[in-house]
């Protein structure tokens, strides 16, 4: 199989196939492009960012990141219950908005939103 | 006009490039540069750039632009770095003096040293030249990335996105992780020119097409907005091929077609600009033609990285103060860098010869290659080679050479940077 490695801007296009118990891995430039290639033969993960509505605030919306990353199969559902929080300000940067399932990442604000004036 | 001040280094922008060249310019001495914003806060574009990806170099972790941003402005903020924020500059004169507006009215700066780091622009639909429709729902990607991520507003709900540079990737899953449907990205050119590990993660991730030797020929509108556009295939030479066309439903159509340099200050200081970068020339100080006013991040050359629009920076920030607390040197002879096999141009385009340290490349590849040995030769003798794997446009690349190396570079009569098998 072949996997663009998105670890780094580099971008290396991974080769990986299993062989015997183990894997075979060409191509990439690191330690971490065989580590990524692996776990996107097995269970691919994925950090991402998503903007939440925000009542009370100096801004309208929180931008939000996942703090590790989460299975990517499951980025459209964490996105889903992720909009229909009712979140209202302040949050500061870093606060966890809602907690990662099975020890995966949680959502956490990228940018504090304060109390409006 | 008020027309009293003084600063040893102004700096024009708050942005990474800003930010970086500020606190450079402190470290290096300057203890009273000014940093000018027009925008109510520092941080410029990344401000809008919620995503994760930036700061691997420069700070060993992934962060999203606002958290690259506010360490950045932790950093100015440990030093006492002054800025003025809804200040816009309107212009700056050779002799360094800059005017600006703010609510306070028109005031000038009298600057030693100016660094001009203002970012750059995205082309707009005019610059590309679509037929059809006039109506809403065109828009540039950064644009609709300010009124998703910044403004809560969704830009639509059905895109179509045209142009693969990294930020129309960026907003292909940025619009379908909030709700919208994107049902193909299209490209002129044969491959994508965002970054790799975009197209993988942004397309590929919530399988959205990605039409390579594809563009946009018509614009199509219903009751004032979008209602689909006409896409074709294009041949080697990018022209649309007649019969090819098909429609592709939709209520947004977003640009992501190419970034220029914003030089508009720099033109009318009368800065002399490069052809293929579009932005400033300068020498390895990353001074332009006019002495004393520095150019850095992507109002030089539109940067692939923050990371690396920082370093830059620093390298432009420190040469300010330096420029401002020592006074001005002769600037002497400079030697100009030809780009040879598969180089489209680096930065600096020209090395000083009397002058000393390390010079640090960047280079933009022409062609894409598995692999190759970036090299620089001067007068014919190869002094710096580099072997690097998936050489390709969309990834720029960092030539550091040490001091020995650069010196023999300032010694030439000819410089040459070239990619080799």
């Amino acid at each position: 199989m072949e996997v663009t490695c998105i670890v780094c801007p580099r971008g290396c296009t991974v080769e990986i196939a299993h062989s015997g118990d183990g894997y075979t891995v060409s191509g990439n430039g690191c330690k971490r492009g065989r580590d990524y290639a692996i776990s996107e033969l097995s269970c691919p993960m994925r950090n991402f960012s998503l903007t939440l509505p925000i009542t009370g605030g100096d801004a309208d919306v929180i931008a939000v990141r996942t703090s590790s990353p989460v299975k990517r199969e499951r980025i459209a559902d964490i996105a889903a219950a992720a909009r229909s929080l009712a979140l209202s300000a302040p949050i500061k940067a870093g606060e966890i908005i809602m907690a990662g399932e099975d020890g995966e990442g949680d959502l956490i604000a990228v940018a504090t939103v304060n109390s409006r004036e | 006009m008020i027309n009293s001040e003084h600063r040893s280094v102004v700096v024009i922008g708050g942005g990474p490039a800003g930010l970086s060249a500020a606190i450079a310019a402190y470290d290096a001495g300057a203890k009273d540069v000014l940093i000018l914003e027009r925008d109510g806060r520092l941080g410029g574009i990344l401000n809008q750039c919620i995503h994760a990806g930036f700061g691997l170099t420069l700070f060993k972790s992934e962060l999203t632009g606002p958290e690259y941003a506010a360490r950045l402005i932790d950093m100015a903020a440990e030093r006492g770095i002054e800025y003025r924020l809804d200040t816009a500059v309107t212009r700056v004169d050779a002799d360094k003096t800059v005017t600006c507006v703010s609510r306070e009215g028109v005031f000038r700066i009298a600057a030693s040293a100016v660094v001009l780091t203002c970012g750059c622009r995205e082309r707009p639909r005019g610059a590309i030249g679509i037929a059809g429709a006039r109506c809403a729902g065109v828009y540039t990607a950064g644009t609709a990335q300010k009124l998703v991520n910044i403004m809560g507003y969704m830009a639509g709900k059905e895109c179509v996105i045209l142009g693969s540079g990294d930020i129309g990737l960026i907003m292909a899953r940025r619009m379908t992780l909030q709700g919208a449907k994107v049902r193909a990205v299209l490209e002129i050119m044969p491959r994508a020119s965002g970054l790799p590990r975009n197209v993988a993660q942004c397309l590929d991730d919530f399988n959205i097409p990605l039409m390579t030797s594809h563009t946009v020929v018509d614009i199509l509108s219903r009751n004032g907005r979008v209602s689909g556009v006409i896409a074709a295939k294009t041949d080697e030479s990018m022209r649309p091929i007649a019969g090819s066309e098909f429609l592709l439903p939709c209520d947004t159509l977003l640009l992501s077609v190419g970034l220029v340099p914003e030089t508009e200050l720099a033109r009318d200081a009368g800065i002399g600009l490069h052809a293929t970068t579009g932005g400033a020339k300068v020498d390895d100080s990353l001074m332009s033609d006019i002495d004393g006013i520095f150019c850095a991040g992507n109002m030089l050359h539109v940067h692939d990285l923050a990371d690396y629009a920082c370093l830059e920076s620093e390298v432009a920030g420190r040469n300010a103060a330096l420029y401002a607390l020592k006074g001005a040197a002769a600037r002497g002879k400079s030697v100009p860098v030809e780009c040879s096999d598969g180089i489209r141009y680096t930065v600096p385009m020209q090395v000083l010869s009397s002058a000393s340290g390390a010079i640090t490349f960047t280079a933009r590849p022409s062609t894409e290659r598995a692999s190759g040995r970036i090299c620089v030769e001067a007068d014919g003798e190869e002094i710096y080679s580099k072997r690097e794997l998936g050489i390709r446009p969309a990834c720029m690349l960092r030539l550091t050479l040490n001091t020995a190396q650069s010196d023999k570079l300032r010694s030439a009569s000819r410089i040459c940077v070239s990619v080799r098998e």
